[in-house]
């Protein structure tokens, strides 16, 4: 599933979620399914309720890890590139989903 | 699940083994728990209550239930929807021969349950010399009755050994009549499984005709048991090698998972029970304090097997699983004695 910086998201049913050192846990009982949230940026990625969009959520987790370094044009645009391919590799796996297919499902 | 994420150490286990009694209606020759009567000092209702909510605060994502045969436990369908209800998932693993209707209608109420029904050969003969006489017609009837309710999945569960090896097509088709999944367990010599080992266990051309014949059945499942079989994807040594073993590439034992006895005992999983492995009691500790402080879990968070260390397939399989080591080999940090590279290489 391919979403859009103006789509917004959340975690799709069924799925539980659990913080870790490394980042993060997903895990569906039905399916049993098991997905590494690989770094705490992916986390931080899942903090959302369904109220922010993909360029929403990408931006406050940039800032956020930013902090107040001075950080180069090219590499916070390369993050937020990172960014938007981790959130993509979660709603291929299933672990969220676009809010309007949750609102369908 | 790559093992550099559990060598971190996990805030939780993924998943808790809780063998709710040592009661059981069986006797089976394998039994990893050495069940049948039922032990003093097993947990009472409120001690249950109290470890489930332990489980749930910690963020345990689903518990594992075994015994014993739970259906024993009176209380034991409270327990499973307390669980629920506190929005832990669980499954469990029953030989059915106390699933009747009513039970089965109670299960198919309770949300977020996965049901094993055990069954160790495709017919009475195979399987009630492993399991017990009326063990066969018992879990064939608890498939009908549970087939019917609207339970989350069904599984049917099967430890291998080379008296059933010849049977899983039939196994297969058993469970799929039943629209139920297929659950293949590696067999350990744990428990009664000690004394039966030398008569069940699989041999190395064994191991690999089940790696062939999982990797063509994928959607048969085995419960993270048979990650040893990664080797052969790992290393391409066996021709026509065909592909990874979906779940765990390592042993989870005290890194992603515990086994909690009817009595309270916390060990590093269900295979090693015995009393040098014990990490403590839930009645003197609570689970979530015993799995960030116990000694026994870090050790078993450290353990490295040295003899495979610059094997190809060591990331793959983690050399083996560590109750088949320590009870086979004398060591935990032994190589799993079935590691099927050797064969793979002749």
């Amino acid at each position: 599933m391919e979403l859009a910086p103006e789509d917004r998201y959340q975690i799709a049913p069924g799925w539980r979620i659990r913080r870790e050192a490394f980042g993060g846990l997903a895990y569906h009982h039905r399916t049993g399914r098991l997905v590494v949230l690989s770094s705490p940026l992916v986390w931080a990625l899942l903090q959302n309720d369904g109220t922010a969009t993909v360029a929403e959520m990408v931006e406050k987790v940039v800032a956020e890890a930013r902090g107040t370094r001075a950080v180069a044009a090219e590499t916070l645009a390369r993050a937020r590139e990172r960014l938007l391919v981790l959130l993509s590799d979660l709603a291929n796996k299933g672990v969220i989903t676009r809010c309007e297919d949750a609102a369908r499902d | 699940m790559e093992a550099k994420y559990l060598a971190q150490g996990l805030v939780a286990p993924i998943t808790v083994t809780w063998e709710v009694t040592y009661a059981c209606n069986l006797r089976c020759a394998h039994c990893l728990s050495d069940s049948g009567p039922k032990r003093a000092g097993e947990l009472d209702g409120d001690e249950a209550r109290a470890l489930i909510d332990d489980l749930a605060a910690m963020g345990v994502f689903y518990i594992n239930i075994g015994g014993g045969e739970p259906f024993v436990r009176p209380d034991f369908l409270d327990l499973l929807e307390y669980a629920t209800q506190r929005g832990l998932p669980c499954q469990f693993s029953t030989n059915g021969m106390l699933v009747d209707e009513e039970r089965a209608r109670r299960l198919g109420s309770i949300g977020d349950v996965r049901v094993q029904v055990s069954l160790d050969g495709a017919d009475r003969e195979t399987n009630d010399l492993i399991r017990g006489r009326g063990s066969y017609d018992g879990a064939l009837r608890a498939l009908d009755l549970l087939s019917r309710q609207p339970i989350d999945e069904l599984w049917l569960n099967t430890v291998v050994t080379r008296k059933n090896l010849d049977q899983l097509d039939r196994l297969y088709a058993i469970a799929r009549e039943h629209g139920a999944r297929l659950r293949l367990a590696r067999l350990r010599p744990s428990g009664r499984g000690r004394a039966s080992w030398e008569a069940l266990h699989l041999g190395p051309e064994e191991h690999r005709a089940v790696y062939q014949w999982l990797t063509a059945h994928p959607d048969v499942t085995t419960g993270d048991s048979y990650f040893i079989l990664n080797a052969l994807a790992a290393t391409g040594a066996m021709s026509g090698a065909a592909g990874w073993l979906h779940g765990f590439n390592v042993c989870g034992a005290g890194r992603a998972t515990c086994c909690i006895t009817p009595t309270g005992e916390v060990y590093p999983c269900a295979f090693l029970l015995g009393t040098e492995w014990s990490a403590g009691n839930i009645r003197k500790m609570p689970l979530s304090q015993m799995w960030e402080t116990s000694p026994v879990f870090a050790g078993f968070r450290r353990t490295q097997i040295g003899e495979c260390q610059g094997c190809p397939a060591y990331a793959h399989c983690g050399g083996g699983c560590r109750a088949v080591s320590y009870y086979v080999a004398g060591s935990i940090a032994a190589k799993d004695p079935e590691c099927v590279l050797p064969l793979a290489r002749a």
